[in-house]
């Protein structure tokens, strides 16, 4: 009796075993902040788990406990043979190089860098085109014709936001005024709503009706700032509008969900590729948010506008200023 | 009363335990068994905790042990981890001992950490690689060591505590190294937050028998570090200085101790230990100095000297332990289904808190004390009946 | 009725024995000595009766029942109070609040009903003859006295039937002894019982209805006071005979002027934190003793503290002070050091000891400089040294246990004051401040303390004294200055000393 239920026990086990050997395996590395961050790390875990569900993948998240960790999580997927291991996040840039090297076999997607290997698939996010729609898009609702900018950490990545931003709110309005201001220099810029809060409520009082709030979970302060102030204030990465409806205008969209549920699919499809693949406006990787709250303050013409300087970007009639080619 | 004890005859090996600061090999054996059984009964907290979320604890055991022992790799991993908290451990035991605690340990080691990658940028002519490091050693400890003297000379002068002090230096430190980072010495071919990388020639090699983990020679030499340390501490007329104003403060300034000296100098070494944590990981490691490299390091060193009770050589078993666990964090994560990065933080705490619960275990060990004795009292009594 | 008693008690710490074997009663309504040598273990075996430490075995019978008590608190509710030898007073709160704490009367959580108190306590105050009535004073304000007066009002304020005293008369002056005496004869006829620990015989065969005495951790027996004297109680503590009084011992030097100063003091004047000097002026010859008397708080510790370290009052003092007609007022006490000053401090375990290192570590604090105990190797201490000076220095003093690694902690108050003493002569000093040698010290001690205290000044050092006790500075001092209001009050010779007009200038009053 007892051996027949233990013979039971590994049957089951190894027909598991077999079918899961059919199905594809991916590893998911997130950023300290993980799968929680309300943001990039969540947004990839989401795409992950949309996987999961419409493609028959199986899926494991690792979230590392520090930023020494990346390669040595990334190693133990791969000594796992995982058919494909997905870094997220340009800290891991390092990591995944050394690894593509050592495990060249080995099928590996980075989000936000550009590793230059060639068993790495690399996804960046152009940021500054999107964040121009959005700069337009203020422009467009801005009554007083002041607008702000509220940056989470000053690294060159936001500063990319920010200049694309800029460069949109000018196109439209050209005497536009534009506040920024940035939280801090420390990785705690992303998580400190309360001082979010302040220097939007400073914005707010120098005339800016509209901020975009390109700050990881310290732009919870900025839509505090706009519900208390009745104001406007713009989400990031992923669409924020349902966290406090009447403030938030938009969100700049940042899919990296659709970028892990893409670069999965192709590869169940066979298709899959190494190489940069950029998310620009063309393929609406970047984009602004319409949804079910904001679809009263967004009007047809906005939109039309919009989709206009949306094809003069992919033509390439409007050059939107990229902070990182700047700074080369 | 007296002819109770032992008589005391100070043999080779005794005072060879005394000269490293141990009075007797019992003692060193003691407050090992101590510190072991408490990290013991902690662990086993964590994996009750653990088996009721589902995972067997010799799983978790077995996933322990691989994840520090289990490959070249892995140990040379669980050495980097180490590396840095025998430093900050170091940072935070050493004022201790004159009774100054050091939080500011995680600022210290940043500013450290700048200096040896700027010590990269100025020094790009040095070739040869003993020079170089030398060169990085010395910007980084004397760069942390001002940055911990500061809180010093201020408690010293000023008699602020070091505490608030240190605590505030941590965020001035993270602030003006990121300055320094992203507008003086960014390297312009990178869109990340990082200093320009340091020359070849300072690069410390890894251990090939690690296969790719960041870590070589620079091991042995903190572990010869640490035991200097100690020898220098029980030892020194400096170290004597240091446990006497520790223990009594007023004693210590009635027989000529001047305690504004004591403090500054202290705190300054500590600096510089905390320092050299730039050695692991600038030259070591990333060769850069990125924002936020460090795995609050400076913090878990807080937790390091106290599970070593103090003891600077205790430091040493103490930094390797939650090395492990900083491995053993995000491999727990990944071979397991229940147990997430979380949980095991759970389990570091509840061994930091096993370990670091003296009065508990003073307690338990009387309680079974007069327990034994008694049934041993309660059997002689028997037997003469 | 035995309200206490002991059987077979024993209590170690680690190796140590503190206490071997206790065996002895208590009776209701008495006035019970408990005399022994230093580390005789008086001390442990009531913190054993109050709580502090359990029994490692034994038992304790209190009002006939065996009971094992635990902690201080059950001890109170059993009705026994213990004043300590140092005070457990908080010093900025008022005396109501301090006696009151941890009682505080009232039905409603957070108030205190201090009307109520301070009635009850006035009423205790008038029936046990006690004439306080200091509630609303700051404790710091008191005088020792006084806050002594404080513990044991708390005491009863506690409704304590059984009062133990811890060497209660160690800091008083001769006026203030005679009434605390006249305080404890007053609660005994009020039906307490009160345990006395000291190591004065004169007082233990005056007060007390019965003495017990202890040696190395054992009772050695049980007398009627006033079947006993001082020769046999004396005999028993120590295990053989002793003398008592220095007088008309060898004094090489005589009342000499001719001897020129080493040690001058002119005109000093300073505010300290609580004291403050006005216009000292002292001069100290070599080979002589010079007493500084004064009831504690009139400006002597604070005159110690600038003498040993002139340096932390350089900015703020006035006036004169040379060594060799060397001015020193910037010197730190390592500086003094080298000019051969050596300190034995007022409070041992505040100032001179590290109560969690061994004697050797200790012996080494101040003398961390001296060159006897540098090793060859640049910056490196040479313990070996220290520890062979500490065993020679176990041997001349008796100190016990005879072992340098012993904690200093662990050590009774008495051989504890032998290594403070033992390590201030080790550099052989010229000049020697000692202050109160032999504060909770007995017989045995003291006689040694003095013998070495007399010798170095046989030997041509100056020493200058301070004490509380009267009869210490008679007994060993050339001349006797009695501070008062920060001030010199008075001046003796030695052919002037006279208790009374001593005690009478420590008062306030004049030396005529």
């Amino acid at each position: 009796m007892k051996s027949n239920t233990l013979l039971a026990v590994i049957v089951t086990v190894f027909s598991f075993a077999a079918s899961a050997h059919a199905e594809l395996k991916i590893g998911l590395v997130l950023e300290k902040s993980g799968k929680d961050d309300k943001s990039f790390n969540q947004s990839a875990y989401v795409g992950l788990k949309r996987a999961e569900k419409e493609l028959g993948v199986t899926t494991k998240t690792v979230e590392a406990p520090d930023n020494s960790a990346y390669e040595s999580l990334q190693r133990a997927f791969a000594e796992k043979k995982f058919d494909l291991i997905i870094a997220v996040g340009f800290h891991q840039l390092e990591a995944v190089k050394k690894n593509a090297e050592r495990f060249p076999d080995q099928k590996f997607m980075l989000i936000d860098e550009d590793a230059k290997e060639k068993n790495v698939r690399s996804a960046m996010f152009e940021e500054h085109e999107g964040s121009y729609l959005i700069g337009a898009l203020a422009a467009m609702h801005s009554k007083t014709g002041k607008v702000g900018f509220i940056g989470g950490m000053d690294v060159p990545l936001i500063r990319r936001f920010q200049l694309g931003y800029e460069a949109g709110v000018k196109k439209i309005n050209p005497k536009a005024e534009v506040f920024v201001n940035y939280l801090g220099v420390t990785g705690d810029a992303w998580n400190n709503p309360p001082k979010a809060k302040e220097l939007a409520l400073d914005q707010y009082g120098r005339g800016a009706d509209i901020i975009f709030a390109a700050a990881g979970n310290s732009g919870l302060g900025v839509f505090d700032a706009a519900e208390a102030q009745k104001k406007l204030a713009i989400g990031v990465d992923s669409d924020q509008s349902w966290i406090k409806p009447k403030s938030i205008l938009s969100s700049m969209l940042k899919r990296v969900d659709e970028s892990v549920f893409d670069s999965i699919k192709l590869l169940k499809e066979g298709k899959f590729e190494a190489g940069l693949i950029r998310y620009g406006v063309k393929t609406k990787g970047v984009d602004y948010a319409v949804n079910e709250y904001n679809a009263k303050m967004i009007t047809d013409a906005d939109k039309k506008k919009l989709e206009e300087l949306r094809k003069d970007i992919v033509s390439g009639k409007i050059k939107v200023p990229d902070y990182y080619l700047i700074k080369k | 009363m007296s002819d109770n004890l032992m008589v005391v005859r100070t043999s080779f090996i005794q005072r060879f335990f005394q000269s490293i600061g141990v009075s007797s090999f019992q003692a060193l054996l003691r407050s090992l068994i101590k510190s072991f059984a408490g990290a013991g009964l902690g662990l086993a907290a964590g994996l009750l905790v653990c088996y009721y979320a589902g995972e067997p604890p010799l799983k978790i055991l077995k996933i322990l042990y691989q994840s520090s022992f289990g490959s070249g790799y892995d140990f040379g991993m669980t050495l980097y981890y180490t590396a840095p908290l025998i430093l900050t451990g170091l940072a935070v035991a050493i004022p201790f001992k004159a009774g100054l605690f050091n939080i500011g340990a995680e600022g210290q080691l940043t500013v450290g950490a700048l200096a040896a990658a700027w010590a990269g940028v100025l020094g790009a002519g040095i070739t040869s690689p003993f020079l170089a490091v030398l060169f990085a050693a010395t910007f980084a400890f004397a760069a942390g060591g001002i940055w911990g003297a500061i809180p010093g000379f201020l408690k010293a002068l000023r008699g602020s505590h070091e505490v608030i002090t240190t605590i505030m230096l941590n965020f001035i430190a993270a602030g003006m190294t990121a300055y320094f980072t992203l507008y003086t010495i960014k390297d312009p071919n990178s869109a990340q937050a990082e200093t320009i990388p340091v020359p070849e020639s300072f690069f410390l090699k890894p251990y090939e028998v690690f296969n790719g983990a960041p870590m070589g020679n620079l091991i042995w030499f903190l572990i010869v570090l640490a035991i200097l340390m100690h020898f220098w501490i029980w030892n020194s007329r400096w170290g004597y200085c240091l446990k006497a104003l520790g223990e009594n403060e007023r004693a210590a300034e009635t027989y000529g101790i001047t305690k504004q000296r004591v403090w500054v100098s202290s705190m300054f070494v500590a600096g510089g230990l905390a320092g050299l944590v730039g050695l692991v990981e600038i030259l070591g490691n990333s060769h850069k100095f990125k924002i936020g490299f460090s795995a609050d390091w400076g913090f878990v060193g807080i937790a390091v000297a106290l599970v070593a009770r103090g003891n600077i050589l205790g430091v040493l078993p103490s930094a390797l332990l939650f090395g492990m666990l900083q491995k053993g964090a995000g491999s727990l994560d990944l071979e397991t289904e229940k147990v997430t990065r979380d949980l095991s933080y759970l389990i570091q705490g509840l061994i930091i808190l096993g370990v670091a619960s003296e009065g508990l275990w003073d307690g338990l060990s009387r309680f079974l004390g007069n327990h034994l004795k008694q049934r041993a009292r309660a059997k002689q009594t028997g037997g003469t009946k | 009725m035995n309200v206490i008693e002991f059987k077979r008690v024993a209590k170690s710490f680690g190796d140590v024995v503190a206490n071997r074997d206790l065996s002895f009663e208590v009776k209701a309504g008495t006035i019970h000595g408990l005399i022994g040598e230093n580390g005789a273990g008086k001390s442990t075996a009531m913190k054993v009766l109050f709580g502090i430490f359990p029994a490692d075995s034994g038992e304790i019978l209190i009002r006939k029942k065996p009971t094992r008590i635990t902690n201080p608190v059950q001890a109170m509710r059993l009705g026994i109070g213990m004043v300590h030898q140092h005070f457990m007073l908080a010093e900025p709160e008022t005396v109501l609040d301090n006696i009151i704490l941890g009682h505080e009367p009232g039905w409603f959580p957070g108030l205190i009903f201090r009307d109520k108190a301070r009635k009850e306590l006035t009423e205790i105050s008038k029936n046990y003859g006690l004439a306080f009535d200091k509630w609303d004073v700051p404790v710091s304000h008191l005088s020792v006295g006084e806050q002594q007066r404080v513990e044991i009002i708390k005491l009863l304020y506690q409704r304590s039937d059984v009062l133990i005293l811890d060497e209660p008369t160690a800091v008083l002056t001769p006026q203030e002894v005679k009434e605390l005496f006249q305080n404890l004869l007053r609660l005994k006829q009020e039906g307490k019982t009160i345990i006395l620990i000291s190591h004065k015989l004169k007082e233990v065969l005056e007060f007390t209805d019965y003495v017990t005495v202890m040696r190395r951790g054992e009772t050695v027996g049980t007398k009627v006071t006033n079947e006993t004297n001082e020769d046999e109680l004396a005999e028993m503590m120590v295990g053989r005979k002793v003398s008592f009084t220095y007088q008309g011992i060898r004094r090489i030097l005589s009342d000499s002027t001719e001897i020129p100063s080493i040690l001058k003091v002119k005109g000093l004047s300073f505010k300290g934190l609580s004291e403050s000097c006005v216009d000292v002026t002292l001069n100290l010859r070599q080979g002589e003793i010079l007493g500084i008397g004064g009831v504690q708080g009139n400006g002597q510790s604070e005159f110690l503290r600038f003498l040993s370290n002139p340096k932390e009052y350089f900015h703020k003092v006035s006036g004169e002070y040379t060594i060799r007609d060397q001015s020193v007022l910037a010197d730190s006490p390592l500086d003094l050091r080298k000019r051969g000053v050596s300190l034995v401090p007022e409070d041992r375990l505040a100032e001179g000891l590290l109560l969690q290192q061994d004697m050797t570590e200790n012996f080494l604090l101040g003398q961390h400089e001296d060159p006897r105990y540098q090793s060859k190797f640049p910056g490196l201490l040479d313990r070996d040294a220290a520890r062979a000076r500490v065993e020679q220095n176990i041997k001349a003093f008796d100190i016990r246990p005879p072992y340098p690694t012993v904690w200093s902690g662990r050590m009774s108050g008495g051989n504890q004051q032998k290594l403070v003493i033992a390590r201030a002569l080790d550099s052989k000093p010229e000049i020697l401040f000692v202050a109160h040698p032999t504060r909770g010290v007995d017989v045995g001690a003291i006689e040694l303390i003095h013998e070495a205290i007399m010798n170095e000044r046989n030997a041509g050092r100056a020493i200058i004294l301070f004490s509380s006790e009267l009869e210490e500075l008679i007994d060993l001092s050339d001349r006797i200055a009695v501070f008062y209001g920060g001030r010199i009050q008075a001046e003796f010779g030695r052919k002037e000393f006279d208790p009374w007009k001593i005690g009478k200038t420590m008062g306030g009053g004049n030396k005529e």
